[in-house]
């Protein structure tokens, strides 16, 4: 049960990071503040998705996991991390040659972490995991 | 490799969610394997098999890739 405590907290993060695109004046000005608000609401959303088709599994009886959903969950880890080190090295170089991130480089990074991996669990969904 | 999940289920006259059921897993995992977007484990394979009353052999098709 208790896993469904992230509901209520993911609707809440939406509806904060809804409120702050619409009247925060930095994201008006900037359009990396603004990108990054879009990439956060999509992330919030997905989970969301994820929360809501597990409470939906439960509901029905389904098992919550099963070997499909296993795989493309270490598919889509082991994809986005492969990615995720050209991201870093990226995001090093861009500091290096005085890129300012308005959310640290840290942050950034992270963002686009999480975004891989989103990406990667939707790509490998639409393509299927024939012969892995 | 490809299957006769979708014909034997549909000759057994049972849903996705039926076999879903049968077999233990999601039913987003027999839509994956109809579809031919999976190749599910040698276990779930003699699942499903069981349920159809068939050999491996019969249900799920092996097919040498081509050589040029």
């Amino acid at each position: 049960m208790k896993r469904y405590i992230i509901l209520p907290w993911l609707a809440l993060f939406i509806l904060a990071d809804g409120l702050y695109m619409l009247f925060s004046p930095t994201v008006k000005n900037s359009w990396v503040d603004l990108v990054q608000a879009i990439l956060m609401i999509i992330i919030g959303f997905f989970g969301l998705y994820q929360g809501v088709s597990a409470a939906w599994s439960a509901w029905r009886g389904d098992p919550l996991k099963d070997e499909l959903t296993r795989k493309i969950r270490i598919k889509a880890s082991s994809v986005s991390f492969y990615i995720s080190i050209w991201v870093w090295i990226g995001l090093m170089f861009a500091e290096n040659n005085q890129v300012r991130f308005h959310s640290g480089i840290l942050g950034t990074g992270v963002l686009i972490m999480v975004s891989v991996y989103i990406i990667s669990s939707v790509v490998i969904r639409i393509r299927g995991l024939r012969d892995e | 490799m490809n299957n006769r999940i979708r014909e034997l289920r549909l000759r057994l006259d049972i849903t996705q969610d039926e076999l879903a059921g049968r077999v233990g897993v999601r039913r987003e995992t027999i839509v994956f394997l109809e579809k031919n977007k999976y190749n599910p484990s040698l276990r779930l394979a003699y699942e499903i098999s069981l349920v159809f009353g068939m050999t491996i052999e019969e249900v799920f098709i092996f097919e040498e890739p081509e050589t040029s």
